[in-house]
Formats: C-alpha cells, structure tokens, sequence
C-alpha cells in the first residue's frame, strides 16, 4: 500500500515543481527586446536575372536597416500558408487572439482587415505619402485615412512559349484577334505531341487573372467604372467570352479535365514546355527551359485592348492598445516599404514592380518585365475587384459554376446569372 | 467511501480531453451564434441554423458523406476480412510483412496520397494507361461526379484497409483454437470454419472497423481537398470541405461554426444508432 501510494504522490510532486520553476524562471526573465510580429507571404528566391549580387537575400536588407534605427525592436516573421487562396492563415491567429502586428499580403486578402478599431491609421505615425503612386494610396483608404501601406504591384499579361511556337510554324503578332489565336491552337495541336495552345483550370479558385482576362477580350467588364457595389459581367460580351472558352475544351486545345485541373497544374505544365500561352507574372515564368516573350491577350473584334491584370500587395498594421507597439510596428511596417527595400526586397524577392515613385532603377527590369508594363502602359490595367474587401469571398463564386459548365452541366448563361445573384447577394450583406 | 485514486489516474486524460475537445466544442458552439470574420462580430441568435437549411452546397455535402460511408465502409471490411484470412494460416513472418505492408499506406500524410491518387486517375496516369492496355477507352476520371467518388473511395480504402486488417487479423487469431479444432472434428471444412466458426467470433471487431470507418468517411477532408477538391462544383465535397471553405475562404465563421455543430449531431447520430442497432 505504501509503495502504490508514492507513486501519485512522486507525479504530483514533479508536475508542481515543474510548474513552480517555470514560474520562477519567468519571474527572473530579464526586459526582452519589443518583438514585432510580420504575417508575410512566402517570399521568392532571388531569380537569376537580377542585378543585385550582394549577401543580403531581399527580406534581410530592410531588418538590417531597422536595427540600426531602432535595435530595441527585434522582428518575428512567419509566412503564409497559400495553399487555398485564402487568409486562413491569418484567420487563424486572429482568431486565437494573436493577430500579428504587420501583415503583409496581396490586398485581395488584406483588405478585409482593414476596418478602423482593427487596422492603425497610420496617418500619423509614417510620412512621405507623396512617393506612393496615387493608385496604390486609394485602395488603402478608407473614410479618407490611410490604413495600409501599398508594398508591391504584381502585373500579368500573356505569356507566350516562342520555342513551342516557332515549331508550331506560329508567330504572335501585336493587336492579335481571337481568330489568330484559334490558328495559333490548330497549330499547336497539329504537332500532335500533347502540346496545348493554352490551359484552362477551375479546380481551385487561386491565379484566377489566368483566365479572368478573356471576358475582357471580348468586351466584358465586372465591375462598372469606380463602382464595386452591383457585379456587371452577367452580359452578352460574357456569354460570347465562355462560349469561347467552351469550345477551347471541347477542340481539345486545352489539357483535358479542365473542370478538376488546378492553377498548380497549370504552371507547371506550361513551365515543362507543353503549353503553349498562359496568363502570368513575370516571376512564375523563371526557370523555364525555353524563351518565352510576354505579349496582350488577343481581343474580339471592336473590343479595346485588354489591359494588364494588376493586383496590389499591401502592408497592414494591426491597432494595438499599447501606443509604444503601434509605433514600433508601424515603423516595421515603413522600413518594409523604404526606397532600398522596395528595390531590392519587391523586385527581386516577389518579382513585382515598385509603390513609391522614387524607385524607378530601370538597371532593376530585364527585358520581360518591360513587355509587361509596355502592355498595362500601352493598354492600362484590368479591373478585376482585387482590391474590393469581398474579393476573397466572391473570387470562389465563379470556379464551381465553371466546373459544371466545362462539363456541360450549365449553359453559359445560366452561368452568368448564377454568379451575378451570388455576388450581389454577398455585395449587399453586411 | 470513493477511493481517489483511479479518478487521480484518469485526471491528465480528462484534462486533455476537455482542453482539446470540450472547451473548444463548447466555443464553437457559442461561436455558432454569431456573424464573424473575425474583424466584425455580432450576435445573430439562430440565423446561420437557418441559413444552413437553404444551402444546397452544405447539403449536398451532408449526402455526398453518407454515399462515401456506404461506399467506403463496405470495401474496408471485405478487403481486411480478405486479406486477414489470406494470412491467417501463413507462418508468423509472412503475417507481420503483411501488416506491415498493408499497412504502410496509412503512414503516409493525407496529402500525400490524395496527390499520389490525382496523377495517377489523371487522363494521361497509370490507370488509364491500365484500362488501355485491356481495351478499355481512357476515362476522365475526376470530372464527372461518380467517378470522382470512385477515386477518392479507392485512395481512401487503399490507405486504410492496413489498419483495419490489424485489428481484424488479431481477432480472428483470438479466436479460441478448441472451437475450430471442435467444428473441424464434426466434419466442417475450411470454408465452413472460416464462415461459420470464425466470422461469427469476430463480428465485434468487425463492427469495431464498420464504426470506425463510418466516422471517418463522415469526417473526411485531406483526401477530398487534394484529389478532387470537390469537384465537380461540389459534387464529390465533403462536410468537412464545405465548412473550411464557408470559413477560411468565405470568411463566414459563425456559418461555419453552425455547420460543425451539425456535423457533430450528424455522426454522433449515426454512431448512436449503429451502437443501439448492435444492441
């Protein structure tokens, strides 16, 4: 009896003492440095073609520079988690109380945290607004403050794989039509290796701006001008755009499955050489074994030019009680977004192009970023809704009615309707 | 007079069940009542309850969980039974590779198996080139509802008939050798002893392994998300799915919260009426 009842006796006793220095030991815990938590997306390697060949890697360069103004704040980074397009990640730890001080992520994300009494105004604790292109400053402002810091602009246009193509027998010409580019398709096919004209996904609801863009090739729009608050794209331009689309599926110039493929699918078919034209950034085509040339999405005839689809990266910083926090990380926050750390930390880590006017080193872009901006120069930006708070929950609208319809389960128009009512719907709801 | 003692043993279990079970039950239940995104949060008393009953998607779910149970449960049993009466009279060695081999599949991250699968019912993959090679015309495999049922079916019970085949291996290799040894005097044959004498005798694990398996095709997500991710348009989405998707990528959390809270009526349901119909 003695001996069964030492051993709860001892358990007890090592689970106290356990508890008893630990207690003690956070007691002694000397004043540690102020830690600024950064939600970052992953960042990118440093692609090949940068001019940059210094130590620093893009995301060390501004930390540096922090701790030489302020070496009381260390910075605690953790990334994204981007497997769903979603900001599960960050809803994850607002949920469990530790939301992260600076966030930074596409605005499509961001900007649903930026509410007053959640997101600072940061206003009054940076300067130099001026050097921001006015664009970036509007889609973080809200009731006329400031409640984030535009980061980076990321551009997709068409890309275009002239190996593959040169062998096709096909050549892209500028203000191309979506008769040469159903010619392009037939060529492609007729080399009768598996190789695709393009890629069609809707398995998953990430890199939308890979086919988002052909509504507008044939007239659509989403959204009327300055107004997000009723969807347009329920049009006949719409119905021609997915018939179009249609029909790439049922001639087989896309990759069969289009309905469960998904946009990881995508990439990397087009990055093994077997896809022919894809809609994406600069940054997703390095790596590929072939030359590749950047060029506008073909347009139906009497429909304007098809604009860059641009998306914007924004900085928020989470309002806290404690105004020496506040500033602490709203300076985090601005050393992200320095002139330096744009140059080297936006560009060549994400592959996006810079906020601030003052950084405009053209030794930085290489000759396929020039043909992207050339098209958003030449034929301006796509208006998706990127920067609308509900473009998260909307963009999942449209994937599942694709699927059904590339399975000719749904007409186009049936589509169409479908998704006007649903993002209407979530438009008006508080 | 209560002796302390085996409460004092149980304490720990109980205190990791209730922190990592009870308490957040208890809190998406309270979350269920509400209209959040985490950034703005209101009451809304029973609204989502409501909303639920209209959505078709969450539904569709509910059923598509039901078809994977009767879909799944029954293969899990009839491959463990199989392959656990293929090994029964097998020397010792032979049965432990065995286990190992069947069951080495389950070591393998969700994710994994469900990427495996998705190349391999790919229209250019391994069994399509495997209908091909027996004249049989390549399939889309991943499109069209059924079969995309099929595949997330086939990709689940590979991975999970290891784990049920150890549980009913070690209960047919329970059963008492005198009863066999009895049917065998009296003149049954191998068939009849393996039907009649050592069926019966495990039909506990084998309720064991149905319930089991129940409540894991009714909570599946991994495998759903990565091979088929629902498609299409939801039509081979589990509950599990929907709910992730109502929350993380709607951003509606007390939806989510609510349809958790159904989900848990759901299976506990389920589970209560296989133990009641097993008396």
């Amino acid at each position: 009896m003695r001996k069964i009842a030492f051993i709860p006796t001892a358990i007890a006793a090592v689970v106290l003492a356990l508890f008893a220095w630990t207690a003690y030991g956070e007691g002694r815990a000397e004043a540690k440095p102020m830690e600024i938590v950064v939600l970052h997306a992953p960042t990118t390697k440093i692609p090949e073609n940068t001019i940059y060949k210094g130590p620093l890697k893009g995301g060390d360069l501004w930390t540096a520079a922090l701790s030489q103004v302020r070496p009381d704040i260390t910075v605690r980074k953790i990334a994204v988690d981007l497997s769903t397009g979603a900001a599960m990640t960050m809803d994850a730890l607002v949920a469990s109380g530790q939301a992260p001080d600076v966030y930074l992520d596409a605005a499509m994300r961001t900007a649903k945290y930026m509410v007053p009494g959640f997101a600072l105004a940061l206003d009054k604790y940076v300067g130099d607004w001026d050097d921001f292109f006015p664009g970036g400053l509007d889609a973080v402002r809200r009731g006329g403050k400031i409640y984030g810091i535009p980061w980076a602009t990321w551009l997709t246009t068409m890309n275009t794989n002239t190996d593959l193509l040169a062998r096709a027998g096909y050549e892209v010409k500028p203000g191309w039509s979506i008769e040469d580019f159903l010619a392009m398709c037939r060529k492609v096919k007729a080399l009768g290796d598996g190789s695709s004209g393009t890629y069609l996904f809707a398995g998953n609801q990430s890199s939308d701006q890979w086919w988002m863009p052909w509504f507008a090739a044939f007239g659509a729009r989403y959204y009327a001008v300055g107004d997000y608050s009723r969807n347009t794209l329920n049009s006949p331009q719409a119905v021609a755009a997915l018939k179009f689309m249609k029909s790439l599926v049922d001639e087989g110039y896309v990759p069969r499955g289009a309905a469960s493929n998904t946009d990881t699918e995508a990439l990397t078919a087009f990055k093994a050489g077997k896809i022919a034209t894809g809609s994406m950034q600069a940054a997703h085509a390095v790596g590929s074994g072939f030359r590749y040339r950047f060029v506008e999405f073909p347009r139906a005839p009497g429909v304007a030019p098809v604009g860059a689809a641009a998306g914007l990266t924004s900085i928020i910083v989470h309002e806290s009680k404690d105004e020496a926090r506040n500033k602490a990380a709203a300076l985090v926050a601005w050393t992200m977004t320095s002139p330096e750390a744009q140059r080297l930390n936006v560009y060549i880590v994400a592959g996006s192009y810079m906020s601030r006017k003052s950084v405009t080193d053209k030794g930085l872009l290489n000759e396929r970023d020039d043909e992207i901006l050339g098209v958003m120069h030449k034929n301006g930006v796509l208006d998706m809704g990127i920067t609308m708070p509900k473009f998260t929950p909307i963009r999942a609208m449209m994937f599942p009615l694709l699927q059904q319809f590339y399975t000719g389960k749904m007409s186009a128009e049936d589509v169409l309707k479908t998704y006007e009512a649903n993002v209407n719907e979530e438009l008006a709801s508080k | 007079m209560i002796k302390p003692l085996p409460y004092l043993f149980l304490l720990p279990a109980l205190l990791g069940f209730l922190l990592s079970l009870g308490v957040p039950l208890v809190l998406v239940g309270q979350l269920s009542f509400y209209q959040t995104d985490y950034v703005v949060t209101r009451f809304i008393g029973l609204a989502n309850y409501r909303a639920i009953l209209e959505d078709r998607a969450f539904i569709q779910s509910i059923l598509n969980c039901l078809q994977y149970a009767l879909m799944i449960v029954p293969l899990q049993i009839v491959g463990a039974v199989g392959v656990s009466f293929m090994v029964l009279d097998a020397p010792k060695r032979i049965r432990d590779a065995a286990r190992f081999v069947f069951y080495v599949p389950h070591l393998a991250a969700g994710v994994v198996i469900a990427r495996t699968w998705r190349w391999m019912f790919a229209y250019d993959g391994v069994v399509n080139y495997a209908l091909g090679a027996v004249g049989i015309e390549p399939v889309e495999w991943l499109i069209y509802r059924g079969s995309a049922m099929s595949a997330v079916t086939v990709a689940i019970v590979s991975a999970t008939v290891g784990t049920y085949m150890i549980i009913i291996l070690g209960a047919m290799m329970a059963v008492p050798r005198e009863i066999i040894e009895a049917a065998r005097i009296d003149g049954a044959s191998h068939g009849q002893v393996r039907r009649e004498v050592i069926l019966p005798s495990i039909v506990p694990a084998i309720g064991l392994c149905a319930l089991l398996g129940m409540l894991g095709a009714m909570q599946m997500w991994e495998t759903a998300r990565y091979l088929t991710a629902g498609a299409p348009a939801g039509g081979s989405a589990t509950m599990a799915m929907d709910i992730v998707s109502t929350g993380f990528e709607a951003g509606k959390h007390g939806l989510a919260a609510a349809k958790g809270v159904v989900m848990i009526a759901i299976v506990g349901a389920l589970a209560l009426v296989k133990r009641r119909a097993e008396g």
